[in-house]
């Protein structure tokens, strides 16, 4: 195998002036799985995304099977043999397993569907990838892996060259990540090169050839797996020496300086989990005292989101007691959950906080106006000046009540959702952070740190957040707690709350 | 949908009106016994094909579209006691207007051998094939409304006649009340034959016996709130309008209340309003003495006679038993008319 | 969101009144091509014809906006209107009751099926089309079962709704004018206005805001019943006449033309109150004008058609309005 089948030059992007990829180099002959590691906002996804056609990078080369291109269309991408397998599946669920792996590509016999065929060359392509289910089956009716391996068969049946999977085993059991590994296995040997995009170390020790971190854009290592230590590739990605709190590479000021110290104890508790069950996730026993900032810090599909929602009261407890202070509180619906004080800002921004065509007043304070309503009636002079704070607060750019909360930058949006519940109109007791800063750029997540330390150590805000980033965590927590499996599995605080102990935590259970 | 999609829709859609236009058609007087039967190809296949004598019919099937019309309920009402004094019981569909409603429910009606089925196609030319599966089966086909070429009789109403009747009478009115000068509107029907004919009838009578009114308005109305609006906007241009004649009581009725409310008093003796069906409110206001002067009428009772005995008639092998339903023109002198007609719609 | 409306979004509150609202120079033109080629579109008595002709349909179109940004649908206000004029003529004409009762009925009857379309849609959640598509039929045969026959003369009390000038306006037109400050009032001054666009938006963003996001939809249904009630015991009065068969067939379609060209998103979250009362002009003013231009039928069906698909391109190409 002379010519690698994939061979990414000096590939740089920017997004209104941040650079998310800055000169990457990447090669992946045929028969190798190359990982690909690095922090969310490392650059991974910008690089799938240019690689999948999704949009074209400012300099730099694809090369894909000898063919070089500056740039690729969706369509040119899966014509010259790159598949893209994507966490959000992109299977369509209303069509059989054979339908789904044609689509696009029908098979016709006098302009007709010619399902019998189709059905017989699925059913082969199926059982190159092992997957048990039928050609016949709705996508709709299959777990988790099996739709995973409709979506790779559907990538054998173009002729794929190249094969990405970006985080294949977050959604999927142990079992089935166990066989999704064998599956990369064989695909090796049949000649594909893979990209393997993880966060799991335990995986890329077991399946890859070669493995690329990503930090800050830059690839900031690169080695043959053989002799890499797990340490090794833990500094890479973190791009620091184990050695606990250390400064985010230079941009950010000293961590010492607002990073509150570490919370003097006994203080009341404000948040107490008395042996709670809800949907995927329990018995959880848990205390958040006053002005404390606790993280839950798991792997997607652990239950860090049910247990956030339980407590929110959007999916109802099916055991177990929930304290705010001394009450006890049973919410069984978001209103309930304020009413106690406790106030959630959800995970996925866009369908589940925000109002895309609505001001950023509106987005901010619509919860509360009916707080500063006199008679029923708005007053349009106390929202004004709540907003006016509450924009100065979070340092809102640009601070403008009446532009939609659409033409805001990622981070913007967040300070608004996290505006409705800090505001005059409306203080909370408890603040619960789903992915405090999934898609929010550096710069709007320093902001956001800063106001969530500051509510916790001024106003004394019991404060629980999940999240998936180590650094994250590291950054933002007094004490982190790991969930696996829906349950609490450790708990790390004070100098044990390194990215590197949290790292190998939580590889421990799923690796 | 077959409703036309937009807003203030003046024209109504074809199923509206031929839903009227249905309406139109029960308010008819019939001369059951003593009309002479529509001659030629209607009746000839009749003679041969009843299987069933007069006195073994037993069921009639009435299959009349339009239930929305007020009409539907009184004809049920009206032949289903018609039916009773002959020992017949009498079926109904529930089309709601709908073509291919009446067609799925005329197929399971001769699937099911009803012995007599009276028919008012909304579409004549679709309901042919229907209607010979009639015959072959030994069924008896009366068509309502028109005639098929396979029936074994029909039931006839003459729209162009009640136009003529209602244009003519408001002509007469304007020779002898405007001195043969003033302003005429009407208010018309386009969109399928019926209306077509009864506008035909209307405006060909009036123009040609009252050369000197003119015409300062031809708009398409079929209902009393188009009717309102456009005669509304009428006035609007022309103050001084002293007739409005309908191509259905409903739009007339509409033209009337127009004219009230541009402060024309409802007796006033320099205005004419006239429609045609012969409908529940018109005739009120005729009854009143108000400047609404004319209907254009069938009766509900003829017609219920005539579901039921031009069925009889075929099955007996009578000669000819199909009947043309005549209309008659009431108006405010026709008093007893009048009362006969309000007792048979309530 | 798209590059385009996120564009729009930017140029958000920089706009004048005529690109907030297209339809606004639309109806300016109609306006001025009417009044040159008849010359009499714009006397003082065609005027009032057009307002009390738009009165019934701005009565029920601003309850109907406020429920579709709030993301919901009503396509039974048709047969509501029918049913409503029939309680209101019959309690009026045949019961002999003042007209306030015979109102009152009729409007209590539109609340209920108001409420029926409300607790489907919003407690149920089965799909708004669908429930009140049905509604639309059902509540047909229920008028048409209960009044087979056309009612009339309903009395000169009766009359009094739709025929009486209070200032020198018509009340329906008074009745409408009312309606639309209503409207414009709640979605401005309330708290509740403002969570209708949040829940027409994104209804589950609202849920998790602590918004209520079943009530204010629920209420918009029974009042969205209530005024088509209202609007068709108006009619009952102007005509002093009833047909269970006839009245309002196709009001929903018309109205929801109101609404839509009016620049209310049928996706819900967007839509102004001023923009419906200019959907209903427009409407209004081309019916009107055809028929003074005496345009023969099929010509006007055609340029309705015409007019109505330019008036949604204009609309379309207008910013969202959320105010």
């Amino acid at each position: 195998m002379t010519e690698p089948n994939l061979r990414i030059r000096g590939l740089t992007k920017s997004f209104g002036g941040v650079r998310a990829l800055d000169g990457v180099d990447l090669t992946v002959p045929g028969g190798r799985v190359h990982a690909l590691l690095g922090h969310n906002g490392a650059g991974k996804s910008t690089l799938i995304r240019c690689l999948g056609g999704a949009f074209p990078p400012d300099a730099g080369t694809i090369e894909v099977g000898g063919t070089s291109h500056t740039r690729l269309s969706p369509r040119e991408s899966i014509a010259a043999g790159v598949a893209i397998i994507f966490q959000t599946l992109s299977v369509v669920d209303s069509l059989t397993v054979a339908e789904n792996i044609f689509l696009g590509q029908e098979w016709t016999r006098y302009g007709r569907i010619d399902r019998r065929a189709q059905e017989e060359v699925a059913a082969g392509l199926l059982e190159r990838v092992a997957a048990t289910c039928s050609p016949r089956d709705r996508v709709s009716e299959l777990p988790m892996g099996q739709r995973q391996l409709v979506e790779i068969a559907k990538a054998l049946s173009r002729s794929a060259s190249v094969l990405v999977l970006d985080e294949p085993t977050a959604a999927l059991s142990g079992t089935e990540s166990e066989a999704l590994a064998e599956r990369v296995e064989d695909l090796r040997t049949q000649g594909l090169a893979i990209v393997y995009v993880t966060h799991l170390l335990g995986e890329v020790e077991r399946l890859a050839d070669e493995v690329t971190v990503l930090r800050d854009g830059r690839v900031s290592h690169h080695a043959r797996m053989t002799g890499q230590s797990r340490r090794d590739l833990v500094e890479a990605i973190t791009g620091r020496t184990s050695k606990g709190r250390g400064a985010y590479h230079g941009a950010a000021p000293p961590r010492g300086h607002d990073q509150p110290p570490p919370t003097p104890r006994p203080r009341p508790n404000r948040l107490t989990l008395d042996a709670l069950q809800g949907p995927r996730f329990g018995p959880v026993d848990l205390t958040v005292a006053e002005g404390e900032i606790v993280a839950l810090y798991g792997l997607i599909g652990s239950g860090r989101t049910s247990l956030l929602e339980t407590i929110y009261g959007r999916h109802p407890a099916t055991a177990g007691n929930l304290h705010v202070g001394t009450r006890t509180v049973r919410p069984s619906r978001p209103s309930d959950a304020l009413a106690a004080r406790i106030a959630l800002v959800p995970g996925d921004r866009r369908a589940q906080a925000l109002f895309p065509v609505l001001s950023a007043q509106d987005n901010a304070l619509l919860p509360s106006i009916r707080r500063m309503a006199r008679l029923s009636i708005r007053s349009t002079r106390a929202e004004r000046r709540v907003f006016g704070t509450l924009s100065d607060a979070v340092a809102l750019r640009p601070a403008r009540p009446d532009l939609p909360a659409a033409a805001f930058s990622g981070g913007n949006q967040q300070k608004l959702v996290l505006g409705r519940w800090i505001n005059e109109a409306r203080e909370v007791d408890v603040l619960l952070l789903d992915e405090p800063t999934q898609g929010v750029d550096i710069g709007a997540r320093q902001e956001i740190y800063g106001v969530v330390r500051t509510l916790a150590a001024e106003r004394g805000t019991a404060v629980l957040f999940a999240s998936n980033d180590p650094e994250e965590v590291v950054a933002l927590a007094h004490r982190c707690l790991i969930v696996r499996a829906g349950r609490v599995a450790g708990e790390l605080s004070g100098p044990e709350l390194t990215e590197a102990a949290l790292l190998s935590a939580v590889h421990e259970g799923a690796a | 949908m077959s409703r036309s999609p937009y807003a203030l829709d003046s024209t109504p859609s074809r199923r509206r009106f031929l839903a009227w236009s249905a309406g139109a058609v029960a308010t008819g007087a019939i001369g059951v016994a003593g009309c002479s039967a529509p001659g030629g190809a209607s009746t000839a296949e009749a003679a041969g094909t009843p299987s069933a004598k007069a006195g073994d019919l037993r069921q009639i099937g009435l299959d009349y579209p339009f239930t929305q019309l007020p009409l539907y309920a009184t004809l049920v009402k009206l032949s289903t006691a018609a039916a009773k004094k002959h020992g017949v019981s009498l079926l109904t569909t529930s089309d709601a207007s709908s073509a291919d409603t009446q067609a799925t429910n005329l197929t399971t009606w001769v699937t099911r051998k009803i012995p007599a089925i009276v028919s008012f196609p909304m579409v004549f030319e679709a309901t042919e094939a229907t209607a010979k599966r009639a015959l072959d089966a030994g069924l008896i086909w009366v068509t309502y409304g028109g005639s098929l070429e396979h029936q074994s009789a029909d039931i006839q109403f003459s729209f162009l006649e009640g136009g003529r009747l209602l244009g003519e009478a408001a002509a007469k009115w304007a020779e002898e009340t405007l001195g043969g000068k003033g302003k005429i509107a009407f208010l018309t029907d386009s969109t399928i034959q019926l209306g077509r004919e009864r506008t035909k009838g209307m405006v060909d009578a009036f123009t040609k016996a009252a050369p000197g009114v003119d015409v300062v308005a031809q708009e398409q109305a079929i209902d009393p709130d188009t009717g309102l609006s456009k005669t509304k906007a009428i006035l609007a241009k022309h103050p001084d309008l002293n007739l409005v004649l309908g191509v259905t009581d409903a739009a007339a009725y509409g033209g009337f209340k127009a004219l009230q409310q541009t402060g024309r008093k409802a007796t006033d003796a320099k205005t004419f309003v006239g429609g045609q069906d012969g409908a529940a409110p018109s005739l009120l206001a005729i009854q009143q003495g108000t400047f609404y002067r004319a209907s254009a009428a069938l009766a509900p009772q003829d017609i219920a006679n005539a579901i039921v005995d031009v069925p009889l008639a075929v099955a007996a092998g009578k000669a000819n038993p199909g009947v043309q339903v005549p209309i008659t023109l009431v108006g405010p002198t026709d008093t007893a008319r009048i009362d006969a007609l309000l007792a048979q719609n309530s | 969101m798209t590059t385009l409306t996120a564009a729009r979004a930017m140029s958000y509150g920089r706009l004048t009144a005529v690109r907030r609202h297209p339809l606004l120079a639309v109806l300016a033109v109609l306006v001025l091509v009417f009044q040159v080629t008849t010359g009499s579109f714009l006397d003082a008595g065609n005027l009032r014809g057009i307002a009390t002709d738009a009165a019934t349909l701005a009565i029920v179109a601003v309850p109907l906006a406020l429920l579709v940004i709030s993301g919901y649908l009503d396509l039974s206000v048709g047969s509501t209107l029918a049913l409503g004029g029939l309680v209101a003529g019959w309690l009026a004409g045949e019961q002999h009751q003042s007209p306030v009762v015979a109102v009152l009925g009729a409007l209590a009857v539109g609340a209920a099926v108001g409420a029926v379309n409300g607790v489907l849609c919003c407690y149920l959640g089965l799909s708004a089309f669908i429930v009140t598509l049905g509604m639309l039929t059902a509540v047909r045969g229920l008028a048409q079962q209960v009044f087979p026959l056309p009612l009339s003369g309903f009395g000169a009390g009766f009359a009094w709704l739709g025929g009486s000038r209070i200032a020198g306006v018509d009340a329906p037109v008074v009745i409408a004018a009312l309606v639309l400050v209503a409207g414009a009032s709640f979605l401005a001054f309330t708290p509740a206005g403002r969570h209708v666009f949040a829940i027409g938006v994104n209804r589950e963003a609202a849920h998790l805001s602590g918004i209520a996001v079943r009530r204010a939809p629920f209420a918009l249904f029974v009042v969205t019943g209530v005024a088509a009630a209202l609007a068709g015991a108006i009619k009952a009065s102007v005509l002093d006449s009833a047909v269970a068969g006839t009245s309002g067939a196709g009001f929903e379609l018309t109205v929801l033309t109101a609404v839509l060209l009016g620049g209310v998103a049928l996706s819900g979250g967007s839509g102004s109150v001023f923009g419906v009362l200019l959907g209903v002009l427009f409407l209004g003013s081309l019916q009107n004008g055809l028929t003074l231009l005496n345009v023969p039928a099929f010509w006007q069906q055609m340029a309705q058609g015409v007019a109505l698909v330019a008036g949604a391109a204009l609309a379309f190409l207008g910013p969202r309005t959320t105010r």
